[in-house]
């Protein structure tokens, strides 16, 4: 299956567990290049190691004004520490793809 | 004359039947399974204990330490009701009430029921004190308790009170219980059964849980023990399909301190440290410690 999107994930403030956090999320083409259009955005963190997510009803995804493909997502909480998947799923170009990034939680 | 013999008969009797304590288990008093077991002397027994566990802290794959979120603390009462079918083997039933703490909150509930049974395949003799007694294992343990994948209190886990799953078990346990030291050894191998959470097929890795221990007889009603266990597990699988980095491995350490106030009657302190020492992996750092009252009839 073909890639449609590749990201950039920065965080804002230190990986805490049961502490709100940040991070910016940029996504661009599969090649490096800013992506204009992407909707649907859903971001799900996922602990592997032991099969379960976490409490997302203070997440909130934010486009970032002048930034094409950016966004801010804030109140991110994990409920303990660890190893943790960042699992991310977007639509560009009316084609849905998903993708995940690693995360070390204290 | 007759009086004599009597005595005589009765005084052997005495010597050749076992003191309780030395009709110990190597997994009872460990923390983990059997809260108690019944002497072949007893038909009914009755057991409440009363711990508490803290200082939670979560190790990684890679051994490293990290917050374990939910409840600071946890408070356990144990109530469990023994019975024996023959001087060989009993059945427990044994059932925990669990509050969990954090900060100013609680929440309390019925954790996970469990039904076991012993049976004592080889009896211990004070005529052949080389002989350990030898004792099958097996048992259920329910998982109607809200877990960590039904919890409705996702941000503090304070309404877990189990793992989410039912399990079988089953194993041997060895004891030598006839001279002042005593030891044991026991292994269990626990089957977790599937369940599904969200639509997809949860099923834990089967679960090798060693013990063995060591103690003293300070005197016929006066027992210490200290003690370890090794549980290893194997892979979590989810829709069949392993889980990446999930097999656990944790050791513990035990101390218990076991009282008879008179032959009916045991009190019992147990202090434990799970993730004790050694190469832990993908489990919890917590410690404990139990009283329990223990009274047959």
């Amino acid at each position: 299956m073909q890639k449609v999107f590749a990201t950039t994930w920065a965080w804002d403030t230190p990986t805490k567990a049961e502490t709100p956090v940040s991070a910016t999320l940029t996504f661009l083409t599969p090649t490096g290049n800013t992506l204009q259009s992407v909707t649907d955005v859903e971001v799900s963190p996922w602990m592997p190691s032991m099969g379960h997510g976490t409490y997302t009803d203070d997440q909130e995804i934010t486009p970032l004004p002048g930034r094409p493909g950016a966004f801010r997502v804030s109140g991110l909480y994990f409920i303990m520490g660890g190893p943790w998947e960042i699992r991310i799923t977007a639509t560009v170009n009316g084609i849905q793809d998903r993708l995940a990034i690693k995360a070390t939680v204290q | 004359m007759k009086l004599w013999r009597i005595t005589l008969i009765s005084l052997a009797s005495w010597m050749l039947t076992p003191s309780p304590l030395a009709l110990g288990c190597a997994s009872c008093g460990s923390g983990g399974d059997d809260p108690m077991i019944l002497y072949p002397n007893e038909r009914e027994k009755l057991y409440m204990g009363l711990g508490s566990v803290a200082g939670f802290r979560n190790i990684g794959p890679d051994g490293a330490p990290s917050t374990a979120g939910g409840p600071a603390r946890k408070y356990l009462t144990t109530v469990a009701y023994g019975h024996s079918f023959s001087p060989r083997g009993f059945f427990t039933l044994t059932v925990p009430y669990v509050r969990n703490v954090r900060d100013d909150a609680s929440r309390a509930s019925w954790g996970d029921p469990s039904l076991s049974g012993r049976y004592t395949l080889i009896m211990t003799s004070i005529v052949e004190p080389w002989k350990p007694q030898v004792q099958i294992v097996g048992g259920y343990k329910s998982g109607f308790a809200r877990s960590l994948r039904n919890t409705e209190e996702p941000k503090t886990l304070l309404d877990v009170f189990g793992s989410g799953f039912a399990e079988t078990r089953v194993g041997l346990d060895l004891w030598y219980g006839q001279s002042s030291l005593l030891m044991g050894a026991a292994h269990l191998v626990s089957y977790p059964l599937a369940r599904d959470y969200d639509g997809s097929t949860y099923q834990p890795g089967l679960t090798q849980r060693s013990t063995v221990t060591l103690g003293y007889r300070w005197a016929p009603h006066i027992k210490s023990l200290i003690g370890t266990n090794r549980e290893a597990h194997a892979p979590l699988r989810i829709a069949h399909d392993a889980a990446p980095d999930s097999d656990q491995l944790n050791y513990s350490a035990f101390v218990t301190q076991d009282v008879m106030l008179d032959q009916l009657t045991m009190l019992r302190l147990t202090l434990s440290q799970q993730g004790a020492y050694g190469p832990i992996r993908n489990a919890a750092r917590s410690s404990a410690v139990t009283a329990a009252y223990m009274v047959s009839f």
